[in-house]
């Protein structure tokens, strides 16, 4: 039998906010995410879904145990190339969009191949922007689009580098259920089209049916 | 009253001391800072125009001759002055015009009866005062601050009210009350020569007719046509207008423009060119007769009230931009907490409410507290600037300029607040979110348009600067505005240290010497009417003993003094003179003024050549003659130096004008005559010096040979002497007058025009340097509130450019690029206070006191007319100011505070805000 070497595999970590009465934000936990892998992660408010996700996108440091993305040990990664393979292979997408209110729709989504200096591929993405229905408002400004299609700006903006691994936090938490549907299936076209690894924190449990596996967080403690 | 929150507000400031100290001390130290600095300069604005209008008046025009010009900001008044005062009978009696001496005093108990008219000869010694009667109005005298001593304005016909020093000039102990007696000339026509005086060419005689004319004094006065500009034509003794009418005298009429109350703080010289020309035009001859009273409106401390009021201005809109920006950055910080009060179902006008209660509450004790230590502190300082001014104390209460700054911030504060909470607006805090504006899409999109970007925080940034370019261009503005005004005050100080060194007087650019103190030829040697010249010969006998030099030698405070042979008018002769066509030329204009035509039939020319011929050779023998060679710029070798030291060559000093009249060349022998003969000197070198006729410099051997040929002993007459910098000055020009007048030296004293000097020196240092010092920590405050503020703004868009994968470093770099960027926008300045400084010495150059300021440029001492000759020599104005402008060595100092200022800036602007969030 041959062993599907993971994607992105967390060992042991674990997140601590120190204080007066620290707060243990996330208990050790060890997790693997295979390729093409959609996965969902729910949970209460406050109870580390967001930590988690911040450590899995490498935004954070665990207190302990280890990262390992694609084989390489996010910990022996200098802050630039920790930077460098976050611009390649990890893609990011937010319950608020944040898309930069300065740039057309366009320049949101190719902001991470020019940040790294490429020039994108043109075609590529304008078949991107296709699929996800978002061409006709490829000069506009965030502004100007609804809150639809802002989050699919931002889904494309996290895809169009084809990273290894998307990190989604709560990206329907703003939209209606049309919307919400839509770019839960957006993101499962991801997963299969691409191979890529979705990992989605999300308390829809609706949301939760798109998913291949389901991870239930509770007091920083993680269950499948 | 329904309590809606706002204890919760309260309670939520106390908890958040930290951040609201921070917030209050800012703002507390801003406020303060622009209080102080208004409140302090006001003050010493107020007490300098005071000083002004008791010392010098407060007309600002003056003409002759009915040349009276309308001009919207001035009302004219009109003095009327009359004769000199002649003589005073009562209760001197020596007034027999037979007599020869008037200073002869009175015998003792001799009490003749005056008579009411009697005839002297004008050129008799009689013991005529400079003191004018005169007439002006009451209020013209009490505005102009005519400071009585004792009693009033004379208001009836026999009252008369005089100087303090014409009562002492006349030699009168006084009292009010007391019947003072003199006489007034009557006009007098020229009278045509009589046929046995006129045939030695000698001026024929003038008879003066004197009336005598008496008065009760009814007031004594400070002495203020010593003051005026020009006021020794000024009555000194005033008297009704009706007695004024009855008298017969030669009558002047002086009118007097001043500026209206209602345009006090008009810049004087913005109509000044308009009515100069007016008044010129107006009457013929007015021209000479104008006079501008500079000292009216003189403010040691800023120069003009425009500069003084733009200053001011600066000042007010950089602590506007302050507290907008620190309010806004507070809002900021304080942005998702107004935005759930937004979700827990507050409206956009609650919200607002309570952002401002939030805001007053912060902010206004501060300002309060701020206001009261500024006037504090401005109390402080102005006891201060008494005590090191040797001011008598003052402290003018300014409840207009209190209330004005008060307004002013609280009017600031309140738009300021609006200003951030429509910008507060924009970013969340109501639910209508406002996108980007017409203007900043259009821009933004054509970057767009841009292929290949590289796109990452630089770019972010940049167009962050392009969605608020208002913001930006005002930043950017104000950081010029800010580097202009330092270099500017930078300019002003070096400006002032320059004249300090150069010993330059500040009022009239005039450059002074250190204290001088001369030997006079005590000798009855008689002034010769028609030429004005003083006899030769005595210079030399009177020297100064050397006991003198042992005594000066040991007065603290004096430094170092060079002893000086200095003669006068001594007759010099050479091969060729009478045959130099240039210099027959130039004895012939001469002539032409003075006596008349250059001809056999004028008898009084051979005369007047004999005299002028001598005059134009002036000698200057100096101690440390070796120096006095080197200071000329020439080379200490060679067989004119040895000449030079051995007392058988001099130096001549002339203009290149003399030089080419006399045809005088290096190697050519003079000839100067003395009491026993001719002394033959060689010239051994040329060299410029600005003086009348031209100067033999010597070594102490060629003083010695000029004493010997004129028979006289001694040394030195004349010496010149430094200061220790750090002795009191004053007392030691007091000491060294007393020490000169106990050897009985007639001395001359420059004392109390260094001591202003060096006052001048210190009130701009002090004054320009502390407000550019206020300036520039009032704008690094901005510029750290304006950092803050950003870092918060852009902190969001950080972490999300973290997530995409930009490295941290770059945000530092960017971090410091854009605070080098926006600090070097500082730089602008530059060309802006050169510019600045160019319109100032156009606009000087083209007034009334122009003179000064060429005087100034030109660090020569010029009067009106020599300064519009200079200016007839130049181009254009606009040329020789743009000349002065660019003088390089101000151009490598002004550069020293624009670094300073911009490296300041740049470390304010890249300061990494922890930009605490509360939330």
């Amino acid at each position: 039998m041959i062993e599907i070497k993971p994607v992105l595999e967390a060992r042991e970590i674990s997140k601590t906010y120190p204080g007066e009465s620290p707060v243990y934000a996330l208990k050790p936990t060890s997790l693997r995410f295979q390729p093409g892998e959609f996965t969902a992660v729910i949970g209460r408010s406050g109870s580390g879904k967001s930590t988690l996700l911040r450590i899995l996108g490498t935004l954070d440091k665990s207190d302990t145990g280890e990262l390992i993305i694609e084989g390489h040990g996010v910990s022996r990664l200098s802050e630039a190339e920790l930077a460098r393979f976050r611009r390649r292979r990890i893609g990011f997408v937010h319950q608020d969009y944040n898309l930069f209110p300065e740039y057309t729709a366009w320049e949101n989504v190719i902001f991470p191949i020019r940040l790294d200096g490429a020039t994108e591929d043109r075609a590529k993405t304008e078949a991107l922007l296709d699929r996800l229905g978002i061409l006709r408002c490829r000069d506009r400004f965030p502004h100007e689009l609804s809150g639809g299609e802002q989050q699919r700006v931002s889904l494309a903006r996290a895809l169009v580098t084809e990273p290894a691994v998307v990190l989604a936090d709560e990206p329907t938490g703003n939209l209606d259920a049309e919307n919400s549907s839509r770019v839960a299936e957006l993101l499962r076209f991801a997963c299969d089209e691409y191979r890529q690894t979705i990992v989605m924190v999300t308390h829809d449990a609706a949301m939760a049916d798109y998913a291949d596996r389901l991870l239930r967080i509770r007091d920083g403690v993680v269950t499948e | 009253m329904k309590d809606r929150g706002w204890s919760l507000f309260r309670k939520g400031l106390k908890r958040r001391r930290k951040e609201v100290l921070r917030l209050r001390f800012m703002m507390g130290f801003a406020v303060l800072l622009t209080a102080f600095v208004l409140l302090f300069q006001d003050n010493i604005n107020a007490y300098v125009m005071e000083n002004n209008y008791r010392l010098y008046g407060r007309w600002l025009f003056r003409t002759e001759g009915g040349a009276r010009v309308e001009s919207p900001y001035l009302d004219w008044e009109r003095v009327r002055v009359g004769g000199y005062l002649q003589k005073l009978y009562d209760p001197t009696p020596e007034l027999d015009p037979g007599e020869e001496d008037g200073e002869a005093e009175p015998a003792e108990g001799e009490n003749r009866e005056p008579e009411d008219r009697i005839e002297v000869p004008e050129n008799e010694n009689h013991r005529q005062t400079s003191v004018r009667i005169g007439s002006m109005g009451e209020a013209f005298a009490v505005e102009n601050k005519l400071g009585l001593y004792e009693g009033r304005l004379p208001r009836t016909p026999n009252e008369i009210a005089m100087e303090l020093g014409a009562l002492q000039q006349l030699g009168l102990s006084y009292e009010l009350g007391q019947e003072l007696s003199f006489y007034l000339a009557e006009p007098v026509a020229e009278p045509a020569p009589t046929p046995e005086k006129s045939a030695d060419g000698e001026k024929p005689e003038t008879i003066l007719v004197l009336n005598r004319v008496s008065f009760t004094l009814c007031g004594t006065l400070e002495r203020y046509t010593a003051r005026w500009d020009e006021g020794d034509s000024l009555p000194g003794a005033l008297i009704t207008g009706e007695a004024f009418d009855s008298l017969t005298m030669d009558k002047r009429a002086f009118d007097f423009g001043m500026l209206k109350p209602e345009y006090a703080d008009h810049s004087v010289w913005s109509f000044a060119s308009e009515l100069i020309d007016a008044v010129r035009a107006s009457a013929q001859g007015a021209e000479g007769s104008l006079v501008a009273n500079e000292a009216a409106y003189y403010n040691p401390f800023w120069g003009d009230p425009t500069l003084y009021r733009n200053m001011i201005a600066v000042l007010l809109l950089l602590c506007v931009s302050l507290v907008t920006y620190l309010t806004a950055a507070y809002l900021t910080k304080r942005k998702r907490f107004f935005l759930r009060l937004r979700e827990i179902g507050a409206s956009t006008a609650e919200v607002w409410k309570m952002a401002a209660y939030e805001c007053a509450l912060a902010v206004l004790p501060a300002v309060f507290a701020g206001i009261v230590r500024a006037y504090a502190l401005s109390l402080g300082a102005v006891f201060a600037m008494t005590r090191l001014s040797g001011f008598p104390w003052f402290y003018v209460f300014l409840w207009q300029t209190l209330l004005r700054i008060l307004l002013c911030v609280l009017v600031t504060f309140g738009v300021s607040l609006l200003a951030a909470l429509l910008i507060f607006s924009g970013r969340g805090i109501s639910e209508k979110r406002r996108g980007l504006s017409k203007r900043a899409a259009a821009a933004l999109r054509r970057r767009a348009s841009k292929q290949s970007l590289r796109l990452g925080y630089r770019e972010s940034l940049k167009r962050e600067r392009m969605r608020h370019p208002l913001t930006t261009v005002l930043r950017r503005l104000t950081a010029v505005l800010v580097c202009a005004v330092l270099v500017y005050s930078f300019d002003v100080i070096s400006g002032a240290a320059k004249a300090y060194h150069a010993n330059l007087t500040p009022f009239s650019g005039m450059r002074t010497t250190t204290l001088r103190l001369r030997c006079r030829v005590p000798t009855g040697a008689k002034k010769t009417e028609q030429f004005d010249l003083e006899e030769t010969a005595p210079f030399l006998r009177n020297t100064i003993p050397e006991a003198f030099f042992a005594e000066l030698a040991e007065k603290p405070g004096v430094a170092s003094f060079t002893r000086i042979l200095s003669d006068r008018f001594r007759a010099v002769a050479w091969e060729g003179k009478e045959e130099n066509e240039a210099y027959r030329q130039y004895l012939e204009a001469l002539a032409e003024e003075k006596v008349g035509p250059y001809n056999r039939e004028n008898k009084a020319l051979p005369a007047f050549l004999d005299k002028i011929d001598q005059s134009v050779f002036l000698i200057s023998v100096r101690e440390n003659a070796e120096a006095a060679w080197k200071s000329f710029g020439l080379k200490r070798e060679g067989p004119e130096y040895d000449a030079y030291l051995r007392g058988e060559a001099v130096v001549l000093g002339s203009t290149g004008d003399f030089r080419e009249r006399a045809g005088l060349q290096p190697g050519d022998t003079l000839y100067l005559s003395g009491v026993n003969g001719e002394l033959p000197v060689t010239v051994a070198a040329l060299t410029e010096h600005n003086t009348q006729g031209a100067t033999l410099f010597g070594s102490a051997a060629f003083g010695a040979r000029l004493q010997a040929l004129d028979g006289a002993e001694g040394q030195w007459n004349t010496f010149v002497t430094t200061f220790d910098t750090r002795s009191d000055k004053e007392n030691t020009a007091k000491a060294l007058a007393e020490l000169c007048t106990r050897y009985g030296l007639d001395y001359m004293s420059n004392a109390e025009t260094l001591k202003d000097i060096e006052e001048n020196y210190l009130r701009v240092g002090v004054t320009y340097g502390f407000f550019s010092l206020s300036l520039l920590i009032l704008f690094l405050f901005m510029a750290a509130a304006v950092s803050a503020e950003r870092e918060l703004r852009l902190r969001g868009k950080r972490e999300l450019l973290r997530k995409l994968g930009a490295e941290e470093t770059a945000f530092a770099r960017e971090k410091r690029r854009e605070a080098v960027r926006e600090a070097l926008y500082g730089l602008a300045a530059l060309p802006l206070a050169l510019a600045a400084r160019y319109w100032l010495i156009w606009r000087d150059l083209g007034q009334a006191g122009g003179a000064a300021c060429y005087s100034r440029l030109l660090g020569r001492n010029l009067n009106y007319g020599e300064a519009f000759f200079e200016m007839e020599q130049t181009d254009s104005r606009e040329f020789f100011a743009f000349i002065n402008t660019l003088e390089t060595r101000s151009w490598l100092w002004l550069l020293i505070p624009l670094i300073l200022a911009v490296l300041l800036t740049a470390l304010a602007y890249g300061k990494t805000g922890k930009g605490d969030d509360n939330d």
